[in-house]
């Protein structure tokens, strides 16, 4: 099913290139952690993808296990980054990651 | 096949969706979404479990902290943001890698075999062979929970320490 | 899981049901509680307090409901029930090693269990109204909760790790429950000075697992019972790991010269006090020395240590008894004898004698502190040279703590009675003039020492102090009465051995290889007497209030100050730990800090921009990072094309 392996990971790499282009253009704190969320869970698409298609993991859900991994991982990032973001909030009454001054 | 088609397709619609719009919670909405297709997505191609982890957990659990975050700080009404020129150079960033990775995808002859899917026994992978990995999430979520709670409470100061009673002293 | 008819009766429940099954509910059932409360209920003291109390007797149903099926159907090697299982190594290789963690339902377990459990609910009972006015109430609860959650852990642990792990919580639920009222200085540091001793145990206890881990490779009580006398470590070996176990179970259990923090636990709330003492933190070191009796079955020398330390520790506990002022230091004392006595039972051999007299020594254990956190609220002193007469004023309470001194006393037909002639029978049968001397001596020694508290307390004129008015002394009352009295007619019945084999205690928790001790008739006649004379002797002494000759003064104040043991050890650890842990100090600040110091120092230079640098912004970070990161993928391509082609 090599269609099958290449649409899901030409996907992975569609979500990846959405997330990267919402972390660089966007410039709400919250837009840009949804970037990196989609970043995150690109990879997850990928680790399942390669697991479902037979090649050769140590063991057959060893990608769902990085998956949930990642995913967990992914949240935990979320929270620390939006905690910040309510201090850049707290200190500027804007969510606005001021990138001109650095 | 087609089923996978279309929920891709949708996936990726939803998530260029929410990068674009302006409103942000238009955008939060839409990631939710993503993030379900992405579950329905799982369910096809992984063991239950990670769709019922993906669907359930991440998603609701993401799309809760965002909403909660946009409550917090600018409130729910909309929110605007004017189209600027980073928007060029994002583009061309997301072009550029979608381009160096999809020349991978095609360029190279992946060896797959179809495996059925793994769905049974995952659980018990999960607790014995990656029960170290396992242990350090926990780890890491604790951390993680513990260190946002410290951060969005420090400045109040509305955390009272326990303080010890003078008159405890009771027999 | 199903077990084997001994008889063809019909199937009950207690036939099918499996005693793990409800084990694991009795170890889970105060965890839960614990977390209820914590969770929801922690600012009402009310529903924290009905919380607890529900959920341990719904434990203590558990509890009695397995030592029913146990009675029913004694199988000595049941099948644990596991939570879950650990694989190191690859699956099917040779190193795979099974580390298991669930409950094993054994009838040691089912017994000693069942005494925790049920402690534990008349002590959460009497606290009820003990603790009704205090500050730390729900505290109180979910120390008391997590020390009964430990406890049984320790009861049902099927491998040496697990019990390191459950060993640890009694350890810290002994600090929590010592040290509850903490705004006192005493409290904090008697609780300080029991949570270093409980830890010194549980070292030693990971040195064990770690030895027997290394040897055996193997950590699971029944899987290692079988694998002591196979030659595979030498006898030396197995001394050594005996005597680590035993140093984990002196800590514990009070040993000599483990023995410390005894009295300062007198500084607990009487509840906790009792708990710890008839059911807690005391019990789980002897509670290790039963469960590993495999390996001291096996290394002589490891018995005679057993049988030495335990009479050493049970002869200075009593002496010292007799000498303390404060009432709750001297149960304590005397506890320190009791266990010292159980350490000898196990160590002559007498192992369903010795975990017998856990059992059966519980009930007036607990019952004394109970009666002494009344007396000692309702007098306002702790001091049993300001106590007496009590007796006019609270006749229930004198009633109960006399039935409770003659239990601790070995006065037939009270419970110990029943475990100490059977200890003595053992040691007669061994023809052993040491033991039974120590036996004796320990009982007669006993029976004065708890004699003198209940005469110093209830008999005699009233104690008249300034400022205390002897009229408004009120008997106890209500829930405390209840828990009380509960504990007062347990005492009485619990050390009734049935004539029949099936019910009998002592054959019920057997120890394959190691022979019934019936009860002689001579040990029960001797035991008897010796308790009745001690008994006698001690209100005779201790009623008169004979003034000590000046002369003893000072022996006195040694006795009482336990030799002074304790200054000893803070004087040798301030001398000796105090210069090492400056210089260990040192060596981390300058050596182990310096060299992290210099790291992050440089990382921070290397990472505070400087010049053109500063003035980059994120987003042109960001742009340059995925920059990168596609020039370096196109690059790895085009270098592993040229790689591919070329090979």
């Amino acid at each position: 099913m090599n269609a099958g392996l290449n649409l899901i990971l030409t996907a992975s790499a569609a979500l990846f290139a959405v997330g990267a282009f919402a972390l660089v253009a966007r410039r709400s704190a919250v837009l840009m952690l949804i970037g990196t969320q989609f970043m995150f869970f690109a990879g997850s698409i990928a680790f399942v993808a390669f697991a479902r298609f037979g090649l050769g993991a140590a063991h057959a859900s060893a990608g769902a296990a990085v998956a949930i991994f990642a995913g967990a991982t992914a949240v935990a990032e979320l929270a620390v980054g939006l905690a910040m973001a309510a201090l850049i909030y707290r200190e500027h009454r804007s969510l606005a990651v001021d990138a001109d001054r650095g | 096949m087609i089923l996978i088609y279309a929920v891709v397709v949708l996936m990726l619609l939803t998530a260029v969706t929410s990068v674009v719009v302006r409103n942000t919670l238009w955008a939060i909405g839409s990631f939710a979404s993503s993030m379900a297709l992405l579950a329905l997505l799982y369910l096809t191609i992984a063991p239950f479990l990670l769709f019922a982890a993906q669907l359930l957990v991440f998603t609701t659990v993401s799309s809760a902290l965002l909403f909660g975050l946009l409550r917090q700080t600018t409130g729910l009404e909309s929110s605007q943001e004017p189209f600027s020129r980073e928007w060029i150079i994002g583009s061309a960033v997301a072009a550029a890698l979608l381009a160096l990775l999809v020349v991978v995808v095609a360029t190279t002859s992946w060896p797959v075999r179809a495996t059925e899917n793994a769905a049974a026994g995952f659980g018990a992978t999960l607790t014995n062979m990656y029960v170290v990995s396992l242990a350090v999430l926990v780890v890491i979520l604790a951390s993680a929970a513990l260190g946002t709670g410290l951060l969005l409470a420090a400045p109040r100061g509305s955390m009272k320490s326990p303080a010890p009673r003078p008159k405890g002293t009771r027999r | 899981m199903t077990l084997t008819l001994l008889a063809a009766a019909p199937k009950g429940p207690l036939d099918t049901w499996s005693p793990t099954l409800l084990a694991q509910f009795e170890l889970l059932l105060p965890l839960i509680a614990l977390l209820i409360i914590l969770a929801f209920t922690i600012d009402s003291r009310r529903v924290s307090a009905a919380i607890s109390i529900i959920f341990t007797l719904a434990s203590v149903v558990c509890a009695l409901l397995v030592i029913a099926i146990e009675v029913a159907h004694p199988v000595h090697l049941e099948r644990p029930a596991t939570f879950l299982q650990f694989f190191t190594g690859q699956s099917g290789g040779a190193s795979e090693f099974t580390l298991q963690w669930g409950v094993l339902a054994d009838p040691l377990a089912a017994t000693v269990g069942l005494a925790v459990i049920v402690v534990s609910l008349l002590v959460q009972v009497y606290a009820l109204s003990f603790m009704r006015r205090e500050d730390g109430v729900v505290r109180f609860f979910c120390v008391l909760l997590f020390a009964t959650f430990a406890m049984l852990g320790v009861t049902l642990s099927l491998s040496y790790f697990e019990m390191l792990l459950f060993f640890g919580m009694v350890t810290l639920s002994t600090y929590l429950l010592i040290g509850h009222w903490w705004q006192r200085e005493e409290a904090a540091a008697a609780a300080t000075r029991a949570f270093i001793i409980s830890v010194i145990g549980d070292l030693a206890l990971l040195a064990a697992v770690a030895y027997i881990y290394f040897r055996f490779n193997e950590l699971n009580f029944q899987t290692l019972a079988g694998q002591y006398t196979g030659g595979r470590v030498s006898p030396n070996g197995l001394f050594i790991m005996a005597i680590l176990v035993f140093i984990a179970a002196a800590a514990k259990s009070a040993q000599f010269p483990l023995h410390v923090w005894l009295p300062g636990s007198a500084q607990a709330p009487a509840p906790a006090a009792a708990l710890i003492h008839s059911a807690g933190s005391a019990v789980c070191g002897v509670y290790l020395i039963a469960r590993t009796y495999a390996l001291f079955h096996v290394s002589p020398r490891g018995l005679a240590l057993l049988a030495i330390a335990g009479g050493v520790s049970a002869v200075l506990g009593v002496l010292w008894a007799l000498f303390q002022d404060n009432l709750k230091r001297a149960i304590a004392y005397t506890t320190m004898g009791e266990l010292g006595l159980m350490v000898l039972a196990l160590g002559i051999g007498a192992y369903g004698a010795g975990v017998f007299e856990l059992f059966t020594n519980a009930w007036p254990k607990a019952l004394l502190f109970l009666g002494a956190g009344v007396i000692i609220r309702e007098l306002r002193t702790e001091r049993l040279s300001e106590m007496g007469g009590l007796w006019r004023r609270m006749r229930f309470t004198g009633w109960l703590m006399l039935i409770a001194v003659a239990a601790g006393a070995g006065i037939p037909p009270f419970s110990t009675f029943w475990s100490k002639d059977t200890i003595m029978s053992k040691a007669l049968a061994l023809d052993s003039p040491l033991a039974v001397a120590v036996i004796a001596a320990v009982t007669f020694l006993g029976a004065i020492a708890l004699v003198r508290i209940f005469a110093l307390v209830f008999t005699g004129e009233t104690a008249r102090r300034r400022r205390f008015e002897p009229e408004r002394i009120r008997d106890a009352g209500g829930r405390i009465a209840f828990a009380m009295s509960l504990l007062a007619i347990i005492s009485v019945v619990a050390g009734i051995r049935g004539f029949r084999g099936r019910t009998d205690p002592i054959g019920f928790i057997t120890f394959p290889g190691v022979p019934l001790a019936n009860s002689h008739f001579m040990a029960a006649a001797a035991v008897a007497i010796i308790a009745v004379v001690g008994t006698v002797v001690g209100l005779v002494l201790y009623a008169r209030r004979l003034p000590v000759p000046a002369a003893l003064r000072p022996v006195r104040r040694a006795m009482g100050e336990g030799l002074f043991i304790d200054r000893a050890y803070q004087l040798g650890a301030v001398a000796v730990l105090l210069p090492v842990s400056r210089a260990i100090g040192w060596v981390e600040t300058r050596i182990v800090d310096g060299a992290i110091d210099l790291v992050t120092d440089s990382v921070a230079f290397v990472g505070q921009p400087r010049g053109w640098l500063a003035q980059v912004r994120a987003r042109q970070l960001l742009i340059g990072l995925f920059a990168g990161v596609v020039a370096l993928g196109a690059v790895t391509i085009v270098l592993a094309g040229r790689v591919i082609g070329k090979s």
